[in-house]
Parts: structure tokens; sequence; C-alpha cells
């Protein structure tokens, strides 16, 4: 414990950007571990006298159309869009490292061929693929894994491919194959601890574009089924009512959802500046 | 009148707590139209005193001292002066002049920026300007030059714009900043004549800083020499070179390789980087002749005779100083070695760089036939671009051959990337041009060196006998086998890559241009290293070189390429003291060694063409001093001319038929 502050106390001081978001994600992660002791209410627990109502003793942040209490769903909300974006973000880099090792070390037709592939996937936009799929695929929280999975492993496949292609030419990989070491454990000894460092700059951002394609997705209907608990649902079934003056629907858990994001976003860019500074 | 006056600076740089002190009380004067050359190792403090002339250096610098240029104190001028400051009183052609000039606009463009910045003229007039600066750098071909951009030239050209830029405004003092590093030896001596001629012109002050002292000598009046921040020993060229009086100068001497053969001197000791002022001699830790004065005080630069000043205590005397090291023994090419089977041969071998989309290509190697034999130690010389380094990368197995094939009793040599074959590997290792980075950045040094042992699958305990064997031979420190690449010196780092290529007993090792980023006293340590092991060893070794003087110290035969092919081949003692082709001749002719800096008989070659297309017949064609008409149209071939003499030029080789009956022989492409 007494090493745990030591290190905070040393990033707080030297890296402001990397203590800020790991806090703020760590504060997020905390929050939805333990939401049952947090919450009064469950996410789909429907109080019939309170429709709609503002914020008060009874409901902190009100409640929704449906007589939902915002603020538990909005904790709640937090195991949905972590735990997707994080495990989609990672089986993205997973399925990314092993394209752009086998692309970016063995070159020629095996390269052109997983390119031109990648190419297919990378010309629609993002979003429209990912709309694409999810509705082909269906709500779900494994399909939307698999969906924001899909369409962020391009780029990862790329970012490492140019690393791994840079790497290649090195000395020390010629030195390898000079003593007769497998391709297998080159990749795995030589390459892939030299070759990772822009994918580790890249995904916290990632995981907070992930959030978004997520809330997008459910915003329009086609991530998590209506009753469970999501930011971007959430947003969408409350942005209708705004107009009428009833803003706590959207707002709260558009602010959760924004600082969800902001988080792993300063996390990334404290990475850079990071890497940067060496 | 002095130009330059420097009178004791001190610059400390780099953050409060890791603060070095990279000059310490330097005292310089350079007077108009003199040439005077600033030698020292890697981290001597050379280029921290050109920015400190310049103003280059960063703001969080603390310096002291006074600097005058021209009588103006130039330490004391405001952001406004020093912009008028730069260039028309002092001007520096920067290191790496390829990235030094900017890539995304024309020469042309740059040039008449620079010249309609100083003096406000029509656009037309700085464009004439410009050509003629152009001309005056040697480049003939102005029109087009203007037009191209800095990664469309050579890094030859590119050094000659460099200069270009900096006299354009014709400053008094110019500074050179390693303008001759990783220019082949023809183009070396070009570059130095530019600026030795831009000194007698314009009577001004020039300082060339070099690490390489054999070069600067041909065209500098004095030298001074750099150690650990401070001036040890300045002396007219010629007297410097003849009679060192400093310890230190006495080592950077002995440690150029000799055409002559002589041996290199080497100690394992390292320049040391000074947190402070030192209170000591720095040179201390590896000076035999240190005394309790020097632990204890700082010699000062003190004049002695005429030009010479010395920092030393205990100099050494006339004697010790024209002492030389004993001549090493080049165990001579036995024609027996070639009457075996070769361990490797080459038939008829093309290397195509492949082009995309359409385009043809370069051809790296062409149409070359190659023997290496057991126990010889071949050498490869050819400037950048010859195709040496792809040579040995097919050697090595790491290549494969566009065309032509590859035998003998080495076979397995398939480690080419590619899925279906898994690396097999029979006893070659290879040693690469830069050290730091042939070691993988985040393993500790030891996991690299055995790593060739780990195919063969020994018990541990062999394996850490191997390694301590190993490294005791090869001079490496066991302190440094946990630590990473990155904080090695370049010698050290080149130290392992040989340890672990000489750890599984290869059959051959390839050196690929080990010690072209080494400084003289490093590549010494390496040479010996090298050349100990390859006597206690039994490795063919093929060493690839630029440097004539290294490959004729550590090679018995010798092939010379140039373009992809082998145009002379034989025992270093046929090539370098008998050369036949205008190639070999012009290239040994530009060397510039301590031993021999009169310039040779043989002619130079003349410039090569930039935007030539490449000439069918004689690849020399265009540029060779002798080449007639029939050369155009005729393909040169290997022929002997004297038993093991090989030489591709049926003009200078009377001795083979080509140069009667098979000139008409056309190329068959």
């Amino acid at each position: 414990m007494h090493k745990l502050y030591q290190v905070a106390k040393r990033t707080f001081h030297e890296e402001k950007l990397v203590f800020f978001g790991v806090s703020i994600l760590t504060f997020y992660f905390l929050v939805g571990l333990l939401a049952p002791l947090l919450t009064h209410f469950g996410p789909t627990e429907i109080d019939f006298e309170h429709f709609l109502s503002a914020p008060d003793s009874s409901h902190l942040l009100g409640t929704d159309g449906n007589g939902m209490d915002i603020l538990s769903r909005t904790i709640y909300a937090i195991r949905v869009d972590l735990l997707v974006s994080v495990v989609s973000v990672s089986i993205a880099v997973a399925i990314g490292i092993i394209i752009g090792c086998i692309s970016g070390y063995f070159g020629g037709t095996i390269d052109t061929a997983l390119m031109r592939l990648l190419d297919i996937f990378q010309s629609f936009p993002t979003f429209i693929l990912a709309l694409s799929i999810a509705a082909i695929l269906g709500p779900g929280i494994l399909n939307l894994i698999i969906v924001i999975a899909i369409v962020n492993a391009p780029a990862y496949a790329r970012l490492v491919r140019s690393e791994v292609k840079s790497i290649v030419i090195q000395g020390y990989v010629d030195s390898a194959r000079l003593s007769g070491i497998k391709h297998v454990k080159i990749l795995i000894a030589h390459i892939l601890p030299n070759s990772l460092l822009p994918v580790r700059i890249i995904a916290p951002l990632n995981c907070g574009w992930a959030i978004l394609t997520l809330a997008g997705l459910s915003f329009l209907g086609l991530g998590v089924p209506i009753p469970e608990a999501e930011w971007g649902s959430m947003i969408g079934a409350g942005s209708n009512d705004v107009v009428s003056g009833v803003w706590w629907t959207s707002v709260v858990p558009g602010v959760a959802l924004v600082a969800c994001i902001f988080g792993f976003t300063i996390l990334g860019e404290g990475f850079q500046e990071r890497q940067r500074k060496k | 009148m002095n130009i330059l006056d420097i009178q004791d600076l001190r610059v400390r740089v780099g953050p409060a707590e890791k603060q070095v002190s990279a000059i310490n009380g330097v005292t310089l004067k350079i007077a108009a139209g003199e040439v005077h050359a600033l030698v020292g190792e890697t981290g001597a403090g050379k280029s921290m005193l050109a920015k400190s002339i310049m103003r280059l250096l960063p703001e969080s610098a603390l310096v002291s001292g006074k600097i005058f240029v021209n009588g103006i104190d130039c330490l004391e001028l405001n952001t406004k002066e020093v912009t008028n400051y730069r260039g028309s009183v002092a001007s520096i052609a920067l290191q790496n002049p390829r990235s030094s000039l900017s890539a995304t606009r024309t020469i042309g463009d740059q040039l008449v920026d620079r010249i309609s910045n100083r003096t406000k003229v029509s656009k037309t007039t700085a464009r004439l300007a410009a050509k003629n600066l152009l001309e005056s750098v040697g480049i003939s071909d102005t029109r087009r030059t203007m037009e191209a951009f800095p990664h469309q030239m050579s890094g030859g050209m590119c050094q000659r714009i460099m200069i270009a830029l900096a006299i354009s405004s014709k400053p008094s003092l110019l500074i050179a900043d390693e303008p001759t590093n990783s220019l082949d030896a023809t183009l070396t001596e070009n570059i130095l004549q530019l600026i030795s001629d831009y000194s007698k012109k314009e009577d001004a002050a020039v300082l060339i800083i070099s690490h390489d002292i054999a070069s600067v000598a041909a065209i500098s009046d004095k030298i001074s020499v750099l150690y650990a921040g401070s001036i040890v020993e300045q002396n007219a060229t010629t007297d410097l070179l003849g009679d060192p009086r400093h310890p230190y100068t006495k080592m950077l001497l002995d440690s150029v390789p000799k055409m002559n053969g002589l041996a290199v001197f080497s100690d394992l000791g390292s320049m040391p980087i000074l947190s402070d002022y030192p209170t000591n001699c720095a040179f201390t830790s590896r000076c035999n002749r240190a005394t309790d004065a020097c632990h204890e005080s700082k010699p000062a630069l003190i004049g002695l005779f005429k030009l010479h000043s010395l920092a030393c205590f205990n100099p050494l005397d006339k004697e010790n100083a024209k002492k030389q090291l004993p001549t090493f023994t080049v165990t001579p090419f036995s024609k027996v070695s070639t009457d075996k089977n070769p361990l490797l041969s080459l038939k008829s071998l093309t290397f195509i760089y492949k082009g995309r989309f359409g385009s043809k290509g370069f051809k790296a190697l062409d149409n070359l036939n190659l023997e290496v034999y057991e126990g010889e130690n071949l050498g490869i010389v050819g400037e950048s671009g010859s195709g040496k380094s792809t040579l040995g990368r097919i050697l090595s197995g790491l290549e494969k051959a566009s065309s032509g094939q590859v035998s003998g009793v080495v076979v397995k040599l398939k480690l080419f990337r590619n899925i279906f074959h898994e690396p097999v590997r029979d006893d070659v290792q290879m040693v690469f041009q830069d050290p730091i980075m042939t070691l993988d950045p985040k393993m500790e040094v030891w996991r690299s060196i055995i790593e060739p042992l780990l195919r063969q699958n020994l018990p541990k305990s062999s394996i850490e006998e191997r390694l301590s064997k190993i490294i005791a031979e090869v001079r490496v420190d066991a302190s440094l086998l946990a630590r990473r690449p990155r904080t090695l010196s370049g010698g050290q780092a080149q130290r392992v890559g040989i340890g672990r290529a000489v750890i599984s007993n290869p059959m051959i090792i390839v050196f690929d241009e080990p010690t072209s980023q080494l400084d003289v006293t490093t590549q010494a340590q390496i040479l010996n290293v090298i050349r100990e092991n390859s006597n206690s060893k039994t490795f063919t070794s093929v060493y690839i070189s630029h440097d004539l003087a290294t490959v004729k110290s550590i090679c018995d035969r010798v092939i010379v390429m140039y373009r992809g092919k082998i145009v002379e081949s034989g025992s270093v003692d046929q090539v370098f003291n008998n050369p036949v082709h205008p190639y070999t001749r012009a290239m040994l002719a530009s060397v510039r060694t301590l031993d021999n800096s009169e310039a040779r008989e043989w002619e130079a070659l003349l410039p090569e063409d930039q935007f030539l297309p490449l000439q069918r017949g004689c690849i020399l064609f265009g540029r060779c001093p002798d080449s007639v008409s029939a050369c155009q149209n005729t393909t040169q071939v290997l022929l002997p001319f004297d038993e093991s003499h090989l030489v591709a030029c049926s003009k200078s080789n009377p001795g083979s038929p080509v140069g009667k009956s098979s000139i008409s022989e056309r190329e068959s492409e």
C-alpha cells in the first residue's frame, strides 16, 4: 500500500496526464464494481410513482419515462460500457498483432493479400461498417464486442505491420536468423517487444472511441437491448424529452460518457508524452 | 589578424541533475586565410564548440568566456543581431547534409532564399547568383540541380550544396562540421579541396571539424586536438603529425590504420563524460605517463615553440614521439588455398532490388562470379552503392539472389523470410555496421551473445562456460553483461557483436563495415579484436569496407567492386601495390592516410554525372580518364593479368586476349 502511494505520488509530480487518466478510470472501475452497494434501485427497477420525475431526495438524479432511476442506470452502465470497450479493443489488438506480424515479417504475396483484405474493411467508414455488421449479427453484448473488434482491428494490423517492417531490417533480426532461430521465436522474442510501443499509445484512446461507437450503435437501437442500462441507449431514449425541459435523462449519462472517454484520452496522451520525453 | 578568437570558453549543457560539462576552457585563434582542423573523438565537444560560435546552443546552456568573430563579441549579440551575424559573419556547413537540407523545397529555391534574405535583389539576379554559386562548388549541370530536391542528389552533391549555402554570403568564418563523414574516399578529396579553395580565395578563416585526422591533414594549416572539452595539443599540421608530444595525440595517430601495414595501437579506455569542470587532466585514466601532478591539477594549454601549444605535464620526448609500432605481418594469400575446393562459390550471380509499379528496379549485383576459400581473409572494397553489402548478405544467406547460383560446402543457406521455410543455418555469422542497432534494445547483452548457441540445446553450464571464455576473448567486461545495448558505447557494443558472431564457432564470418561508425581509437580496438580472433580461431572471414587501409591491414585477398561488378581481384599485395584497373588506381590515389599524404601518380576519376543514364559497355565509361570510344560498346570481363590477379579492363590489361579480338563483344541484355 505504501509502495502504491509512492508510485502515485511520483506519477502525480512527473506525469500528470497519466495520473489523472488512471485516477478517472480507477474511479469508474470501482464505481462499476461496487454498483449494488452504491445504489438504492436496480438498473431496470421501475418506480411506479415516479415517471420522469426531476432530481429529488428519493431519486438523486431523477427518473426516466419508464420510472427507472437515472443514477442507478448510469452506474450500472459502467459495467457494460467498460467491458465492451476494453474487451473489444483487446481482441482488436490481438487480431491486429497477428495480422501485422505475419504481413510485415514475411512480406511478399502474403503481405499483399492481407493488406488488400484490410483495404476492403477500411474502405468503409468505420461507423457505417459497424452499423452494417451489427445489423447482420443483431443486438447483444457479445455481438457488440465482435463488431467493435472487427472495425478496429485493421488499423492495428497496419500499425503493427509498419513497425514490424522497420524492425525486420534491423541487424538483430538478421543476427537471430543467422543463429537459426525459428520464425515464431524471432517474432516473439525480438519483433513483438520492439513494435508494441505505438499500440500502447493508441489502445487507450481507442477504448474511448469504442465506447463512443457502442453508444452510437445503442443510440440507434442496434446496441444493447433496451431495458439494459447503457449510456448510449439512455441518451437515445432521453433525447426526445430534452425539448420539454427534461434534461436529466440524457445529460447525466452523457456527462458520464464524456468523462470516461476523457479518462482514456488523457491516459493515451500521457503514454505518448512519456515516450516523447524518452 | 585573427578572424576567430575564443577565450576560455566553457559550456555546460543538460538538465541540472544530468549536467554535462561539454567544453572546459577552450582558447583558440584562427587567422584570416587559415584552415584550422579540430579533431577528436565522439563526445569531445567538437560540435558543441561549433554551435557556441554559431549561437546555436540550447537556451538552457551555461556559457562563459568570450568568442570574437571579426572583432564582434558574438555571445553578446541580441536576437536580431544574431540573425545578421549568422551567414554573413560566420557560417556553418552542418553535419549530415542530406537531412540538413529542406526535403520539400528544390535546391534552387533554398539557395535563392538564402541569397535574397541577405541582399535585396530581384529574383532573377538571385537565381543567377545561385547558379554561379553552384558552379563555384563544382556542379556543372546547374540548371537541373536547381530544380532537383535533396533526396535526388547523392551524398557528395548534398555536401557541395551545403557548402554553397554556407558560403553564399561570403562569411569571414566558415565552419564545416564533419564535411566528409560517410563520403567515399574519391569524394572526400573534392569536398575538402572546395573548402580550402574558399579560404584562399576570400581570405576567410575556416574551421574544419572532423574525427578523421588523416583526411583533414591534407588541407589544414593547423590542427587542434580536443579531448573531453579541452584542447590538449595544437600545432602546424606537418609538425603535429610528425612530432606529436601529447600522449593522446600520439595515441590518436597510432590508431589510424596505415597503408604500409603498421600495427594499430589500441587501449580499452574511453573518454570520460564530465559533469563538472575538471580538476585534473581528463586523460589520466588512459595515460601511461600519468603522475600525481596529473591527478591533482588540470594542465593549461601553454604556447611552446612557434605554433606549438601543449597541455601536458609529462609530454613525450622527441624519441618517443617518433617511435612506431612494429609492422604487422600479413599472412600472404597463398596460391595453395585456391587449389582446394572453395567453401562457397557464386556463379553469374545477379541481384535486383525490385521496382514497384512498372519501374525497372536497381541492379545491385550484375553477373558476378566469386569463390571464397577456406581459411582466407577476403576483403571486399568499393564505394557506397557498389553492391558490396548486398554481396555480403548473399554470402551469409540472408538474401536470395535474383538469378545465378550459390554452391559449395556451405549450401544450407536459407535464411530468407519465407513462411514455408524455417531459417536453416550452417555456420555463417555476420558483424554489422551499426553496432548498437544490431543488438536487440530490449535484451540484456548476455542474452544477445548466447543466442547463436540456443539452437544447439547445450546444457546451461556449458553455455555459461562458453560465454565467459568468449567475453574474455573479445574484451567485454563482465559488468556489461546485464546491461541493455543502449547504455553501451559504440566500441563496447561492437565487441559484443563480434562475441556473438564467434561464440558458435562459425565457418564463415562476414564483417560488414564493422568500424565505419566508430572513432579511430575505437576502430583500432575492434580491428585488434578481429585480428586476434581470426588468428586464434579457424573461421574464414569476409571483410567489407570502403576504408582501404583497414582492408589492407586485415585481409589477404581483396576484390574491388564498382556498380555491382568486380573490376579487380587478387592478393592484397597485387591489388594495392600494383593496381591495374583505372578505378582501383583512382581509389588508391584518393586515399589520404598519414603516411602517404603526397599524391600518387595515378589519375583521379572524372566526376560522376548525376543525370547521365547508365551507359552500355564498360561501367566506368564516362568517368574513366583512359577511356577510348571502343570502351563504350565493350562489356568488360574479369581476365587474368597475372596468375591470381584478375582485372576487368581490356585497355589496361594487355595480357588479356580481349584487348585485341573480343573488343566488339556487345552486351547481351
